[in-house]
């Protein structure tokens, strides 16, 4: 095993001590003088045409500055695809969910910007809505969007192999309805933006973006500004999870415009409400799985059917309907494989990205189906997903998916020896399994989640090391840690790749005037893309420094080595001189020189996603995970206990074990939240929890006990091997606390969340109930 | 407007206040001390705690009045110049945050339950912090935070 | 003379094949591309003409059109395949 000086070791988070002392500062922490306050008004309906709005009231309230609407961006729209820019930054025309924004008032304070917003008057033409996919596909439903009459937003017909005739072949084949649940994000820190547009014609905003990029290019699009104008710095940002913040809201629109029509600078924050009822949600899916298996428990095909809940823009619905389908050949070997996706169109908020994108609703129904198959055919649990399980490739061998993915590594079969051997599962029989009313069962999934995202046109990034005069060293890059740690893990790679201390190292948090441009956080691709620019980076200054230094002893650059902030000479090291020494020694040797390292990421593209077809390469590596979970029901309330999780995680090696451990704790509790816990109760567009009272998410009294185990596979192609792990155990959650709770009721939930409810119906129907 | 005498981390403070402001907004707007957050607004997920006269309080539900000549600690409060709390130590060395929005919350909760029990049960630490939600680290190393921020005050 | 369209993303706007007199690629993108939901991505205010730099890659049987000797003005013909693929920037 390969020894670092720091990868591999638990170093505090770079940024521990500013939060820990309150010092952090976030979007809504920051304040410039003559500061307006931005509210934004929104529609009662769900679906309704705008008639007129008269913003005369509003804007004569003593206090208010300005109001803007919807016609005042001058038709610009925006959406993930050029070919489906269909949401604008206020509704122009016509308002398609509830509690849309319709303008934007700023003023003195935020009390008088709301009380403006309520002297907004808007005419109002109700619509119909629509607000159930199969009810939206019909002949004569309303039609949401004039250039998708049929509702459908986007449709993908894959097909590999010939699932027809394998099927045929099978020994079984079973057929379910799954789905998953209406589940947001959940971070605490609403969003927020504190912009300025400078007359000069520059704008600047302090924003909780986890793409800033994406931000920036939306800003320069809308306002018609060039980049090199368009400043987006990034605060801390608390949590981001994917979806809203790797996107723009109705409100920074707003206050960008508010600030070139008022010349003051603008800030809002969006109440917890405002989030719950107006941002990006978790695509909900109804998931039609058939799996055909052999007589011994093998994948022979499968053939899944997804409506994907849509909402009431694109946004990046396309990718996520590519990504649902895309991981299904993994973890388990699929030799025919057919893909049939629907993105509707409804009448509620938009629906897009969140952790674990895309695959979490496919991997749940096909774990679980084979779990079924396993109890028909009285095969051993464990034993199917190993018959089934894709081998470990040996080094310089690739195994190839079904729909072309790439696999280098693959450690799932260990993951699922290691669960399968520890206790948890090893010794369920001899646990308890009843308690008064309590019945408690055991689960176990395999599942798989890829990692550093990169699609055409999409994945640059780059980094740039600068080398101060005393040896400290400043870390550049356009990536974001949105508080999942990938600064402190572009610090430990900058740190060992030039052989200075940790400590030495400070990052530089983004701001698009001075970083390179970065897609951002999503799709895992920080650490390895960001991460390769930064090992890049980092070798290109020590390349420089290592000269300076040849220069000074008189020897060849190649001869030296620097550790832990000592450069010394390979052969002797009793010459050696401090990292400082040497900085100095290159920086003012002669007319002196500038250090600055600069690295980009050259991953490229393999294979171009096909979203009509289902090939490409979506990522660089996949990352594997198994996982056991043990809780008890209460046969008589449907409560659940969940006790114990045991996670064995394949991410390649992990880089600082202390961010894997947490994000691997953070997702399996998130999974569990939206499993049995999680889901807004809607009707008619209409979200009647939007408080954090009623939207429940785990608290510190929910969690399990949780054990983690690390499986090290090294990969060949992510920096120091890593592979992902901020995805996996969120995807490998839900299956496992499904089949866990089929051990301990004998019932198959397959419609999430699986609330008491549900538990105490499905107990009734099959005679369980216990009164 | 009221005057109030707020007594906020040892300094007071003489200050006019609306009579509906809230505890939180005259913190963060008026004193300028941004580390305490809001994230609900209604109470329920605990970003906004603060300690007043020694009790965990969510200050987005408290009006400033009610605070009136009362001794109330932010995580301002907490280090001494440069020198952190014990508590502050431990969740940096555990690693006991990631976004770090909860943590001034779940910091000062946690400085509340370790006054009143100095050795708390992992149970006692749940129940402890069940009013401060945290969506990134499932918790788990903040327990773990506690127990060794508790080994650590114990001396 | 039958044109192939290929595309790697769904634009259901757009059809598979076309038939077309003569023309040069330039003519048959600006039949397909004017009359689409997105028209105003693909077309530089400026001038009024097509600016597909930073969103569409075209290629002309498999070559990049940029690359060829008459560029977007290339001549087609009788089952030429055109093949459109998406960039995707975030944000773009």
């Amino acid at each position: 095993m390969k020894e670092y000086s720091v990868i591999g070791t638990r170093v505090p988070r770079i940024d521990a001590r500013e939060k820990v002392m309150g010092e952090a500062k976030y979007a809504a922490d920051y304040s410039l003088p003559g500061m307006l306050w931005c509210k934004v008004a929104r529609s009662p309906y769900a679906h309704a045409k705008i008639l007129n709005i008269d913003t005369s009231k509003a804007e004569r309230l003593p206090g208010v500055k300005a109001v803007v609407t919807g016609k005042d961006f001058n038709g610009w729209t925006w959406g993930f695809m050029a070919t489906t820019r269909d949401e604008p930054p206020l509704a122009v025309d016509k308002v398609r969910y509830m509690y849309e924004g319709v303008a934007g008032v700023a003023a003195i304070d935020e009390e008088t910007a709301e009380e403006a917003c309520s002297l907004v008057e808007v005419d109002y033409e109700e619509l119909p809505g629509v607000f159930d996919p199969e009810e939206a596909m019909k002949e004569g439903a309303p039609i949401i969007h004039a250039y998708r009459p049929n509702n459908v937003s986007v449709e993908y017909h894959w097909n590999f192999g010939d699932v027809d005739k394998a099927f045929a072949d099978s020994y079984i084949v079973r057929e379910d309805r799954f789905e998953t649940g209406r589940v947001v994000t959940g971070f605490l820190e609403p969003p927020a933006s504190l912009a300025y547009y400078d007359p000069s014609g520059q704008i600047t905003v302090w924003a909780a973006k986890q793409s800033p990029y994406f931000h920036y290019r939306h800003l320069a699009g809308c306002f018609g500004v060039p980049l090199s104008k368009v400043r987006v710095i990034q605060p801390y940002i608390g949590g981001g999870f994917g979806g809203t913040k790797n996107d723009s809201v109705a409100g920074d629109f707003c206050v960008v415009m508010l600030s070139k029509k008022t010349g003051k600078p603008v800030k809002y924050i969006y109440t917890m409400d405002e989030v719950l009822t107006t941002c990006r949600r978790r695509h909900n899916m109804t998931v039609y799985n058939k799996m055909g298996m052999t007589k011994d428990g093998i994948l022979t095909a499968i053939e899944t059917k997804v409506i994907g809940h849509g909402g009431a823009y694109t946004a990046i619905g396309p990718l996520t309907m590519f990504l649902t389908g895309y991981g299904t050949p993994a973890p388990y070997r699929l030799p025919n494989y057919k893909y049939d996706a629907w993105r509707v169109f409804t009448n509620n908020p938009v629906s897009a990205a969140m952790r674990g994108h895309g695959f979490t609703h496919t991997r749940f129904a096909c774990d679980i189906q084979m779990a079924m198959i396993a109890e028909e055919l009285g095969i051993d649990p464990v034993e199917i997903m190993m018959r089934n399980a894709i081998d470990n490739p040996k080094r310089g061998d690739v195994y190839r998916a079904v729909n072309g993915f790439k696999l280098k590594t693959c450690g799932i079969k260990e993951a699922i020896k290691a669960v399968a051997e520890d206790t948890l599962w090893a010794d369920r029989k001899k646990m308890p399994t009843e308690d008064g009313p309590i019945s408690y069962g055991v689960g176990i999934s395999g599942t798989g989640y890829h990692g550093g995202a990169r699609q055409l046109g999409h994945q640059a990034c780059a980094a740039i090391i600068r080398v101060c005069e005393d040896g400290t060293v400043n870390l550049l890059t356009g990536a974001t840690d949105c508080g999942q740690g990938s600064d402190t893990v572009l610090s430990m790679m900058a740190a060992e790749e030039l052989g200075v201390r940790y400590e030495d190292i400070s990052i530089k948090r983004v701001d698009t005037a001075y970083t390179p441009v970065d897609p951002g956080s999503y799709g895992s691709r920080v650490t390895l893309l960001a991460g390769q620019a930064t090992q890049l980076a980092a070798r290109d200054a020590k390349k420089q420094l290592l000269e300076a230094g040849a220069k000074a002893w008189g020897v060849k650059p190649d001869e030296i080595e620097i550790t832990n902030g000592v450069v010394s000479l390979k052969g002797n090291p009793e010459r050696r001189m401090s990292f400082e020494k040497l900085a100095k020694i290159a920086c003012y040797e002669g007319a002196g020189a500038v250090i600055l390292g600069r690295g980009h990421s050259d991953y490229g593209v393999e294979e171009h996603l096909d979203f009509n077809n289902g090939t490409g390469e979506g990522g660089i590596n996949f990352s594997f995970t198994s996982q056991t979970v043990r809780l008890g029901v209460d046969m008589e309330t449907g409560k659940l206990d969940v006790t114990d999780f045991t996670i064995a995680h394949d991410c390649g090696f992990p880089l600082h074990p202390v961010s894997v451990e947490s994000q691997n704790e953070g997702g399996a509790v998130q999974g569990l939240g939206q499993t049995i816990y999680e889901g807004f109760i809607m009707e008619n567009g209409r979200t009647y929890n939007s408080t954090m009272l009623d939207y429940k998410m785990p608290r510190s009294t929910d969690i399990p006990t949780i054990k983690l185990i690390n499986i090290i596979t090294d990969d060949p192609d992510g920096p120091f091997g890593a592979k992902e792990a901020s995805e996996g155990s969120i995807v490998s959650t839900p299956p496992a606390v499904i089949d866990a709770l089929h051990s301990a009721t004998g019932i198959w939930f397959k419609e999430l969340p699986v609330t008491p409810e549900k538990i105490v119906k499905g107990l009734k129907e099959k005679g369980k109930w216990m009164k | 407007m009221k005057e109030i005498r707020l007594n906020v981390n040892g300094t007071e403070y003489d200050i006019a206040v609306r009579p509906y402001a809230t505890l939180l907004e005259v913190l963060r707007e008026d004193l300028g001390l941004i580390g305490t957050k809001e994230g609900c607004g209604e109470g329920e997920c605990g970003a906004c705690t603060v300690i007043i006269e020694g009790k965990a309080a969510n200050s987005c539900i408290v009006l400033a009045l009610e605070a009136d000549g009362k001794e109330v600690t932010t995580i301002e409060g907490l280090a001494d110049g440069g020198k952190l709390h014990p508590i502050q130590e431990a969740f940096v060395e555990i690693g006991g945050l990631q976004c770090g929005f909860c943590t001034p919350g779940m910091i000062l909760s946690t400085k509340v339950l370790l006054d009143a029990n100095p050795n708390p049960t992992d149970e006692e630490i749940k129940k402890g912090l069940e009013g401060n939600f945290c969506r990134c680290t499932g918790y788990t190393k903040i327990i773990e935070s506690v127990k060794v921020a508790a080994r650590k005050v114990r001396g | 003379m039958k044109i192939y369209i290929k595309k790697t993303i769904q634009i259901p706007e757009i059809p598979t094949e076309v038939e077309m007199e003569s023309g040069t690629l330039r003519d048959l993108l600006d039949t397909l591309l004017r009359h689409t939901y997105f028209v105003k991505e693909v077309i530089d205010p400026a001038t009024g003409e097509l600016s597909l730099d930073g969103l569409f890659r075209v290629t002309l049987n498999g070559t990049a059109y940029h690359t060829l000797p008459d560029g977007i003005d290339t001549k087609l013909h009788d089952q030429d395949t055109v093949t459109l693929t998406l960039v995707l920037i975030g944000g773009g």
